[in-house]
């Protein structure tokens, strides 16, 4: 039981969009309309893709290059042979989220920094990084998509 | 619409000391992981791009648990930035280092980085390599010079000995001047050794630099008085030995220096000086010519009529030489009322009121053509475009290569010839020396004559030379297209450095650059 969650959005302005890991259960979602707001409201709910059914490993020091778009996820896997420090960096237009996952099925307790690049003036990249002090074991990376 | 994304972990590692070009990747950032190398360990970084834009390098001693610090000493380069180089000094820490770059994606970078260092201790007994590592780009260098030395220590804790001269590798300066073209950024010292005593006169063109030789000396003695500053055209008298000679900008820039003995000076400047006396027999003839009259003390009368404005001036001991001007076009007419002969000098100048691509050519001891060949595909023979009449046009498009040849015929041997090459407005030239040179940027003919120093500037490629014997000579270098519209191509020139009157120029012409479809 985590509770009410945030509410996010804003009438007339903005819509409300969450983006959550959520376990197995049941949820309920509520939906505020404006003092004076009368008529229908649009409530819609994705499943994020999974783009690989085998993600690839992630070398040290290699760059990979994928692509990912909003409400997709791409993964790749982490072999850490013994306790140290990991450096984790993603970028990309539709980047939302970077998650580390041990065995890849446990949420690992790291929140990314999440920066906007302007490395390319007419570009901008969303950009994730964290750093993880990692016991020995199989880790999964995954990038999560989202408006950009 | 398909959107890219990238993923990496760790920083990449590289070795002690090393200098090596990257392309920034598409996060705008790369991180470089600097092992502690002990003694030895990194304390200079230097950033360099090829072309002047906005660049940060920073280093920090690396923390395993923060490798995305931002902390930690830095230096900039900004699209103002001469030359386009941002160097860190003197981070003494010890332990791995972490350098970070950042800049627009996809642009190439140098890093550069080493333990630079005056002292080097040495506890094993042995035989040692000694080698030395140069900042930045050789030819932009004065050239290094060193003095070694040692202190030797009386045990492991015990003082240092008085500094002993080991070795040396200087600059030899006996009978033949010498001659370099660098960068002055910071105050440089040079060592020099002088086999007997002799005169060195310093000679500078470009940035504004003022100069001290002063004796090496491993302790100065306590009396010991720092000569003075000594500007440009100084004549140095120094005894046999080893100097140490420093030199101090004013302002940043390029300096061109010569060192010269007595005897090259004359032998270098042979042809000047021969001019030089003539006029100064003129000179002297005239001044017999100027006593006489103060002799008569008369005043001499006369009228110049300068269009429809006539005046008359009058000549005599009082006023021995009188000046009219004017700026209009005119017919002058001068009518002498004087008893004894005057003599008059006229000076023109003016600019051409046609455009520059209409200049016709000129000979006055070099002949100049030029040439453009447009690139076309690898194997595929260019296109030539001979520039024999003034104005002829160009018509290229944006991102054409063109192989510029210009040919210079000299009558006779000269030395300090420049020969310049200006560009029409549309193009740039390509550097065939930078690191970050594509492979187009190297042209397909071969300079006739190494030049002793060629200046790739933004407007124009300029070959200089010490010497350049009589003959024919062909020059070389690339250019690319890369503003549409409509450009002037000034002439090509050669000439004389110390001597305007010896020079030749191509023909003018115009570029029509149009843009990509």
């Amino acid at each position: 039981m985590a509770g009410a969650g945030s509410i996010v959005g804003e009438p007339g302005k903005q819509d409300g969009r969450l983006d959550l890991f959520l376990d197995r259960g049941e949820y309920k979602i509520l939906t505020y309309a404006s003092a004076k707001g009368s008529g229908q409201a649009k409530l819609s709910v994705h499943a994020f893709r999974w783009l690989q059914d085998r993600p690839p490993l992630l070398v040290e020091q290699r760059l990979e290059r994928a692509t990912l778009d909003d409400f997709e996820q791409r993964s790749y896997w982490l072999e850490v042979k013994e306790k140290h420090t990991v450096a984790i960096e993603a970028a990309g237009r539709h980047l939302s989220d970077l998650r580390l996952w041990r065995d890849g099925t446990w949420l690992v307790n790291v929140d990314p920094q999440l920066v906007i690049s302007q490395a390319r003036a007419d570009h901008p990249l969303q950009i994730a990084r964290f750093t993880a002090q990692l016991e020995p074991g199989l880790y999964l990376v995954t990038a999560y998509g989202g408006q950009s | 619409m398909t959107n890219l994304f990238s993923c990496a972990w760790a920083s990449r590692r590289l070795g002690a000391a090393m200098r090596q070009q990257f392309t920034m990747g598409e996060f705008g950032v790369e991180r470089f992981l600097v092992p502690d190398a002990g003694n030895a360990n990194p304390n200079f970084f230097r950033l360099e791009l090829p072309v002047a834009s906005a660049a940060n390098i920073q280093v920090a001693t690396y923390d395993e648990h923060d490798p995305f610090q931002s902390r930690g000493a830095s230096a900039s380069i900004d699209k103002r930035s001469l030359p386009p180089v941002a160097e860190l000094h003197g981070l003494g820490s010890s332990g791995a280092k972490l350098v970070t770059v950042t800049m627009e994606a996809g642009k190439p970078f140098i890093l550069q980085y080493f333990n630079a260092s005056y002292v080097n201790h040495f506890s094993v007994s042995g035989d040692y390599w000694l080698s030395s590592i140069h900042a930045g780009y050789a030819e932009d260098s004065i050239g290094a010079t060193a003095v070694l030395t040692r202190q030797r220590r009386n045990g492991m804790y015990g003082l240092y000995g008085s500094e002993e001269y080991l070795d040396a590798r200087v600059l030899e300066l006996a009978n033949t001047p010498w001659h370099r073209r660098f960068n002055l950024l910071d105050e440089l010292t040079l060592f020099v050794n002088l086999p007997g005593t002799t005169k060195i006169k310093a000679i500078d063109q470009g940035v504004k630099a003022r100069y001290r030789f002063e004796p090496f000396l491993t302790s100065r003695p306590k009396d010991y008085k720092t000569p003075p500053w000594q500007e440009s055209g100084h004549v140095f008298d120094l005894d046999r030995g080893l100097y140490v000679l420093t030199v101090q900008p004013e302002t940043k820039g390029i300096l061109d220096l010569q060192l010269l003995p007595p005897g090259s000076v004359m032998q270098d400047v042979m042809s000047f000086l021969s001019k030089a006396r003539a006029e100064a027999k003129a000179m002297l003839a005239l001044s017999d010519v100027m006593k006489r009259r103060d002799a008569k003390a008369e005043v001499q009368k006369l009228n110049v009529a300068i269009g429809s404005q006539s005046q008359t001036l009058e000549i005599g001991p009082a006023n021995k030489i009188v000046q009219t001007s004017t700026n209009s076009p005119a017919k002058i007419v001068l009518r002498s009322e004087a008893r004894l002969p005057l003599i008059v000098r006229a000076e023109t100048s003016y600019l051409p009121q046609a455009l520059g691509s209409e200049a016709p050519s000129g000979a006055s001891g070099f002949v100049v053509t030029r040439e453009l060949l447009r690139q076309r595909g690898r194997n595929e023979p260019a296109d030539k475009m001979v520039l024999s009449k003034p104005g002829t046009a160009i018509h290229l498009t944006v991102g054409d290569v063109v192989e510029e040849h210009v040919e210079v015929t000299s009558n006779a041997n000269h030395h300090y010839v420049a020969i310049a090459v200006p560009l029409a407005a549309g193009l740039e030239p390509l550097n065939p020396k930078l690191a970050t040179a594509p492979a187009e940027a190297t042209p397909s003919g071969n300079i006739t004559a190494t030049p002793s120093y060629v200046a790739y500037m933004d407007d124009q490629v300029t070959f200089y030379y010490d010497a350049l014997p009589k003959g024919t000579f062909h020059f070389y270098f690339r250019t690319r297209a890369t503003v549409p519209g409509q450009f002037t191509q000034p002439q090509a020139r050669a000439e004389l450095m110390y001597d305007g009157a010896v020079h030749g120029e191509s023909v003018g012409a115009r570029v029509d650059v149009s843009a990509k479809e």
